[in-house]
C-alpha cells in the first residue's frame, strides 16, 4: 500500500485529502506545516509521495520544497495544491522539484488521478 | 431514364483536379495511340499479306482526328476523352483488319482491352462513344466487307454475340468510370462542399471553436465568434498570446501547456489548472478544453459567452442571499444588528493604516464566519477570496482589495436596508410581551421599574438626526453651505404615537431656518460668524415638561419687515408678541417668492396646529442678527415620560 504525506495547515483540507486517498486505498500521513512534514518524513520512510499546500505557518510549502531539494533524500513525487493563476509560484515550485500542481478547491477525482500517476 | 442519363453524363463543373488528371491522361492516350502506328506496321509485316502501306495509311488516318482534336480541345479535356473513346475502337478495327489470318478472331480481344482502359478517363461518355463506334463499325463492315471483320462466314448471330459482350463490358466500364469520377476525381468538389458546410457552421455558431496543439499553435480553422471576441488570429499565433488578456494570464496558460507537454500529470488535471474564464470588451467568456486524439495530441478549445448567464446567476444569488439573510436575521434581529455593527468595524479595520496582514486576515476570517451565520454569501465569498489572495501574496492588502471589500460590504448593507435592521444597538421585543412585563410592575417608583417603562417609549435621537439630515439636504438643494447640525436628545424618550406628527411637522421649522435664517457665507463672515451656520436640535425634559427646539444662528427674523407685511394684511402689530403671532398666521410668508422649499406661508401654521393637537404649543424667539429659536413645549403626564432614560 502506497503512503502519501498530506501537508496543509487547514485541518479541513487535510481531512478531505486524506479521506479521498484512504477511500482509494492509499495510506495517508498528515502534517500541519513544513517542519512537521520533515519530522513525519523522517519517521515514516514508507512515504512515497507528498501532497503539499503552499501557504502554511512556520515553514511554508516553498521552503519545505527547498529543504527537500537541498538534502535530496526524498525521491518520490511532490504535488502542490495552489490557488489558480499563480504561474510564477508554480514555476518556482517546479524548479524546486514539484512534479505537478492542482488548483484549490481540489476535486477528489483529479487528485486521485494525479496521485495514481505520480505515486511510485 | 433521367437517372440513367445523369449517371452517364457527368456534372458540368470540371474541377481543377479533374482537369489536371484528364490533361495528363489525354497526353498519355495520344502518345499511346501514336505508338500503335509503328506497332501495327510491324504486325502487318509479320502477318503478311503485304498490307504494310495500307496499314500505315489507315493508322495515320485514324490518328488524324485525335491529333487535330488534341490542340482544338485543349480547354475541353472531357470531350477529348470522348474522342479517344472513338479513336480506340477505330484502332481496334485497324488491328482486326490487318491480321486476316488465323488470329483475326483473337485480335477482337483488343476491343475489350481498350474499352476497359477507357475507364481511366472517369467518364462513362468515353466508354459509351467507344461502344457505339465498335457497334457501328462491325455492323457496317460485316455487311459490306465481312472478311475484314471475321475470318469465317459469320452469321448475324456471331455479330450479336460480339455485341452482347461489348454491352456487358461497357456497362461495367461505365460503372468503374463513374465510381472513379465520384470518389476520386470529384472528391475536390465534395470536399469543397463539405468545407462550405463547415464554414457555414463555423460562421454561425455562437461559440468560439479552435484546435490548439500542445505547443500552442492554433489550427487554421476557427469559428467566427472567436475572431469577434479575440480578433483574427495572426499567422503562427500561440494560444497563450492570443487568448490571454494580461501578461500574467499568458504566463499562466503557457505554464499549463508546458504541463501538457511534459506529461507528468494526468491531462485532465493539467487542463483543470488552465484559466476557465476571461473578459473581452465587457463580455465574460468561459473556456473549455477538450483533448482530441488518442493519445491526445491537441485540444479543442470551446469559448462561450457567459455574460448574460453570469449576470442572471449573480442576480439570482443576490436574491437567494436576501432570502437567506431574512430567514436567519428575523428570529435574531439583535444578533443580526450586532453582526452589522461588528462587520462595519471589521471592514473599516482592514483598511486602517496601522493594520498589519495578520490583523487583516483575522478581520477577514471573523467577517467570513459571521457572514456565514447570517447567510450573507456575497460577503463570505469576498472575504474568502481576499483571505486566499492575502495568504499567498507577499504584500499587504492592496487599496484595490480594500475597495473590493468595502464595495461588497456597502452593497450588502444597501441590499438589506429594506429589511429595516440597522446596526444601531437595539433590542427588539414584541409589544404585547413588553406590555405584559410592564403590567407586572406594581410599584412604579423604583428606578429600574421606571426604566423598563421608558423602554416602551421612542428615543428622540433618530427623529432629531433625521431633521438634521433634512436641514443639510435643503441647504444642498438651495446651494448654500451645509450647516453644522448639533443634536442633543438628552436621552429623552417620548410616546411615539403622540410625538411622531410633531417631529414630522418640525421639518417646516428646519426648512425656514435654512432657507430664511441662514445668511450667505460672505454676509456671515462680515457679521463675524463662522462661514457654516449652526443648527441645534434638541429635546429636553424639565420637571414635567418636554421641550423640543430648533435653533439656528442665522440672521434672525426681520421684525420690521414682519410689521410692514402685518400692516398690509391688517393684523395687530402693537407688541412683539403680536408680531410673533403674525408669523404663525395662515398664508403669511416672509419669502418674496415661492420656492419648492418654502414661501407659501403654511409651515409655521401647520407646526402650531400639530403641536396643539399633541397637547402642547410652539413659540418663536428671534433677535435680528443672532438667530432664531423655534421651541415646542408639551406637558407630560405619565411618570415614565418624565424620565430621562439614561443609556
Amino acid at each position: 500500500m502506497k503512503t502519501v504525506l498530506v501537508v496543509d495547515d487547514s485541518a479541513l483540507v487535510r481531512r478531505q485529502v486524506s479521506n479521498a486517498l484512504k477511500g482509494a486505498g492509499y495510506e495517508a500521513v498528515e502534517a500541519v506545516d513544513g517542519l512537521d512534514a520533515r519530522d513525519k518524513l523522517a519517521a515514516t520512510p514508507a512515504i512515497s509521495m507528498i501532497v503539499c499546500d503552499v501557504t502554511m505557518p512556520r515553514m511554508n510549502g516553498m521552503e519545505f520544497l527547498g529543504s527537500l531539494a537541498q538534502d535530496g533524500t526524498f525521491k518520490g513525487a511532490i504535488l502542490m495544491l495552489t490557488t489558480e493563476g499563480k504561474p510564477e509560484l508554480i514555476a518556482r515550485a517546479k524548479s524546486l522539484g514539484a512534479k505537478g500542481w492542482l488548483v484549490k478547491p481540489f476535486k477528489p477525482d483529479l487528485l486521485l488521478a494525479a496521485v495514481a500517476k505520480l505515486a511510485v | 431514364m433521367n437517372r440513367l442519363i445523369n449517371y452517364l453524363r457527368l456534372p458540368r463543373e470540371v474541377t481543377e483536379y479533374e482537369a489536371a488528371h484528364l490533361k495528363r491522361m489525354n497526353r498519355v492516350a495520344l502518345a499511346f495511340f501514336w505508338l500503335h502506328v509503328p506497332v501495327f506496321v510491324v504486325i502487318a509485316a509479320v502477318a503478311g499479306g503485304g498490307r504494310i502501306e495500307e496499314t500505315l495509311l489507315l493508322a495515320l488516318g485514324v490518328m488524324f482526328g485525335p491529333t487535330v482534336a488534341y490542340t482544338a480541345l485543349k480547354e475541353q479535356p472531357r470531350t477529348m476523352s470522348v474522342v479517344f473513346g472513338v479513336t480506340a475502337m477505330l484502332m481496334g478495327g485497324v488491328l482486326v483488319y490487318i491480321d486476316r489470318g488465323p488470329m483475326q478472331i483473337e485480335m477482337h480481344f483488343y476491343f475489350f482491352v481498350l474499352i476497359a482502359l477507357l475507364s481511366v478517363f472517369g467518364n462513362p461518355m468515353a466508354v459509351l462513344a467507344a461502344a457505339a463506334t465498335v457497334a457501328g463499325h462491325h455492323l457496317v463492315l460485316w455487311l459490306v466487307m465481312p472478311e475484314t471483320v471475321f475470318n469465317y462466314n459469320a452469321t448475324l448471330w456471331s455479330v450479336v454475340v460480339h455485341a452482347i459482350f461489348v454491352v456487358l463490358e461497357s456497362v461495367a466500364a461505365c460503372f468503374v468510370a463513374r465510381s472513379f469520377f465520384d470518389n476520386v476525381l470529384g472528391l475536390e468538389r465534395i470536399v469543397r462542399k463539405r468545407n462550405g458546410d463547415m464554414a457555414r457552421v463555423l460562421d454561425n455558431v455562437a461559440q468560439g471553436f479552435v484546435t490548439v496543439g500542445f505547443d500552442g499553435t492554433m489550427g487554421a480553422e476557427h469559428s467566427r465568434a472567436l475572431a469577434t471576441w479575440f480578433g483574427e488570429p495572426p499567422a503562427n499565433a500561440r494560444w497563450w498570446d492570443y487568448a490571454a488578456a494580461t501578461a500574467d494570464e499568458t504566463a499562466w496558460i503557457k505554464m499549463g501547456f508546458e504541463g501538457l507537454v511534459d506529461g507528468f500529470m494526468p491531462i485532465e488535471c493539467t487542463l483543470d489548472t488552465l484559466p476557465a474564464k476571461t473578459t473581452r470588451g465587457g463580455r465574460e467568456l468561459a473556456f473549455e478544453y477538450k483533448p482530441i486524439g488518442s493519445p491526445p495530441s491537441e485540444l479543442l478549445v470551446v469559448v462561450s459567452d457567459v455574460t448574460e448567464e453570469r449576470a442572471r446567476m449573480r442576480a439570482e444569488l443576490v436574491q437567494r442571499e436576501l432570502v437567506a439573510v431574512m430567514e436567519k436575521a428575523s428570529p435574531d434581529r439583535a444578533g443580526f444588528a450586532a453582526f452589522l455593527r461588528e462587520g462595519a468595524e471589521l471592514v473599516e479595520m482592514t483598511s486602517r493604516p496601522g493594520s498589519d496582514t495578520a490583523t487583516v486576515l483575522r478581520c477577514l476570517h471573523t467577517l467570513k464566519g459571521n457572514a456565514g451565520l447570517f447567510g450573507a454569501t456575497s460577503l463570505v465569498e469576498t472575504a474568502h477570496e481576499l483571505e486566499s489572495a492575502l495568504a499567498e501574496q507577499d504584500e499587504p492588502m492592496t487599496s484595490k482589495q480594500q475597495a473590493q471589500l468595502r464595495d461588497a460590504w456597502q452593497a450588502f448593507e444597501a441590499r438589506i436596508a429594506p429589511l429595516g435592521v440597522s446596526s444601531d444597538r437595539s433590542v427588539i421585543v414584541a409589544r404585547d410581551e413588553f406590555e405584559a412585563v410592564v403590567d407586572t410592575i406594581e410599584v412604579p417608583t423604583p428606578a429600574w421599574a421606571q426604566r423598563v417603562q421608558a423602554w416602551g417609549l421612542d428615543p428622540t435621537r433618530p427623529h432629531l438626526a433625521r431633521l438634521g439630515e433634512q436641514a443639510i439636504a435643503v441647504a444642498v438643494r438651495l446651494e448654500k453651505t451645509p450647516p453644522i447640525v448639533a443634536v442633543s436628545d438628552h436621552d429623552v424618550r417620548l410616546d411615539g404615537e403622540r410625538f411622531q406628527p410633531v417631529f414630522a411637522a418640525l421639518v417646516h421649522a428646519v426648512r425656514n431656518a435654512v432657507s430664511h435664517g441662514i445668511e450667505a457665507p460672505d454676509e456671515r463672515v462680515a457679521a463675524g460668524k463662522p462661514e457654516a451656520a449652526r443648527i441645534a436640535l434638541s429635546t429636553e425634559v424639565h420637571a414635567n415638561t418636554v421641550v423640543i427646539e430648533v435653533r439656528d444662528d442665522g440672521a434672525g427674523v426681520d421684525w420690521d419687515g414682519v410689521r410692514e407685511r402685518a400692516i398690509v394684511r391688517g393684523l395687530p402689530t402693537a407688541s412683539r408678541r403680536d408680531l410673533e403671532e403674525t408669523l404663525f398666521a395662515t398664508g403669511f410668508s416672509m419669502a418674496t417668492e415661492v420656492s419648492e422649499i418654502s414661501g407659501r406661508g403654511v409651515g409655521l401654521d401647520a407646526l402650531r396646529a400639530t403641536c396643539r393637537d399633541a397637547g402642547g404649543d410652539v413659540e418663536i424667539h428671534s433677535e435680528r442678527g443672532e438667530g432664531t429659536t423655534v421651541r415646542c413645549t408639551f406637558s407630560l403626564d405619565a411618570p415614565a415620560e418624565q424620565l430621562r432614560a439614561s443609556a
